[in-house]
């Protein structure tokens, strides 16, 4: 059976900084957690398995694609969900003109298709209450669901989260674990 | 109620194949009519029942757009791409009024100083270079990497945003140019330098992190006006402040930069996807 992420000797480096050396890793259909102190690498390594950074060697494969080939890099991004460690957001936005911005660039263009898809991601993580709220206005938490909610538009294949429940709160962290 | 609608009708009806008045005429019945109603409930496809309540979501608590979008809107953009080019920094009424500042001052000196518009031929090229450097990036865009990892290509959202910063900044510049002094061809000499500088900063992009392609471009352009000025002005023993005699303000000049433009847009187009993969060597 293919694995859905399949790195080979992957190895990235940041000026002097050795951030991974010829890690190998394949992972199958499920969750699979990665677990290691600060500065081990995790963030790095996930970066690569979402496409937003080039490993300096080896060979990375996600869902049966090579992201080096521009083309299947994105197919790859276009059944890929990602939730960044630390994302960044419009503030000016509402949550929901912030998803729905996201869900714009994942090439959801019909506007009625789009909107319902975005108010399912957001009725998934709790904040349907708050889609007229500017991000700016909400709590840490509830702007980590609401990165969370961009990671799960069009139900991705392979999902990529960076610490995923940091900031949530313990309620939170059931429902998300759930 | 002693009648009942005919049965076909009622399919017609439920999946939205009657015309208008007969809908009308059912939809009236329908009303009075529970067994009906009931009927009609059972039959309607679930595809056509998802799509009329999206459309009714939509009506209610649909987001209404921004004033920028609207705008846009009215100028005939389509919604998704209204709602990328809202989220630009460069194209926030705040980076404007900047602009618009920028601009005045130059032409407030262009009208107070021997060197007449030359501050203004400087900065208005700069403009649009600024702009593009702060519409896309790591650092300058909060949500660049999500934008990366999406399947849009950061090149054509690059692209898009650098085209509507270079047309909003081509307005206002135009227009500050109309109250330069002694209007001549001179107040349009700025034009075809904004367009090469700016499809060479994006060119730039490919290969630097686009911050650093346009403050290489500035620095570029900036020593090549002040430089040619001033080989220019020696000549003619004037001071570097005297009136404008820089050759890239000539019709030579022009023409360099026309070409610029070109090979700029040659480069762009065949290396427009690496815009796409964030690598470290495209760390700011």
């Amino acid at each position: 059976m293919t694995a859905t992420v399949e790195l080979a000797a992957v190895a990235k480096r940041y000026g002097g900084t050795r951030a991974l050396d010829g890690i190998d890793l394949a992972a199958g259909a499920g969750i699979t957690g990665l677990l290691g102190p600060n500065g081990a690498g995790k963030t790095t390594l996930l970066r690569i398995a979402a496409t937003v950074l080039a490993p300096d060697a080896g060979r990375v494969r996600l869902l049966g694609l090579d992201p080096a080939q521009a083309g299947e890099r994105v197919e790859i991004r276009r059944r890929l969900g990602y939730l960044p460690q630390e994302p960044g957001y419009h503030r000016g936005f509402t949550t929901f003109e912030f998803v729905d911005y996201i869900a714009i660039l994942k090439e959801l263009t019909d506007r009625r298709a789009r909107h319902a898809e975005v108010r399912r991601v957001l009725a998934e993580v709790g904040l349907d209450a708050v889609a007229r709220r500017k991000i700016r206005a909400l709590s840490g938490g509830m702007r980590r669901r609401v990165a969370l909610a961009q990671a799960l538009l069009g139900r991705p294949d392979l999902l990529v989260l960076d610490e995923p429940t940091a900031g949530l709160d313990p309620e939170q962290r059931l429902r998300f674990r759930g | 109620m002693t009648w009942h609608a005919d049965p076909g009708q009622l399919h017609g009806y439920a999946r939205g194949e009657l015309d208008p008045a007969r809908a009308a005429s059912v939809e009236a019945h329908l009303l009075a009519c529970p067994a009906c109603r009931a009927g009609v409930a059972t039959a309607v496809p679930r595809e056509r029942l998802d799509r009329i309540w999206a459309g009714v979501a939509e009506a209610v608590d649909g987001p209404r757009p921004r004033p920028v979008e609207r705008l846009l809107g009215w100028l005939g953009v389509p919604d998704h791409t209204a709602r990328l080019l809202a989220a630009t920094p460069s194209l926030h009424l705040s980076w404007f009024a900047a602009v618009a500042v920028t601009l005045g001052f130059a032409v407030v000196a262009a009208h107070g100083s021997r060197g007449g518009p030359l501050l203004f031929l400087l900065l208005a090229p700069l403009l649009p270079v600024a702009g593009v450097a702060a519409a896309y990036g790591p650092g300058i865009d909060p949500t660049h990497e999500l934008a990366v990892a999406a399947p849009m290509p950061g090149s054509r959202l690059l692209l898009l945003r650098a085209a509507a910063v270079l047309a909003s900044t081509t307005v206002l510049a135009a227009l500050a140019a109309l109250a330069l002094p002694d209007l001549d061809w001179l107040a349009a000499a700025w034009l075809l330098p904004a367009l090469g500088l700016t499809l060479a900063s994006l060119a730039l992009a490919t290969v630097l992190h686009p911050a650093a392609a346009a403050g290489a471009v500035a620095c570029g352009w900036v020593a090549a006006v002040v430089g040619t000025q001033g080989v220019a002005l020696r000549h003619l023993r004037e001071p570097l402040a005297g009136p404008v005699a820089s050759v890239l303000f000539d019709p030579a000049g022009q023409l360099a930069f026309l070409v610029l433009a070109a090979l700029a847009a040659l480069t762009l187009a065949r290396r427009a996807d690496l815009i796409d993969l964030e690598t470290s060597r495209r760390q700011p």
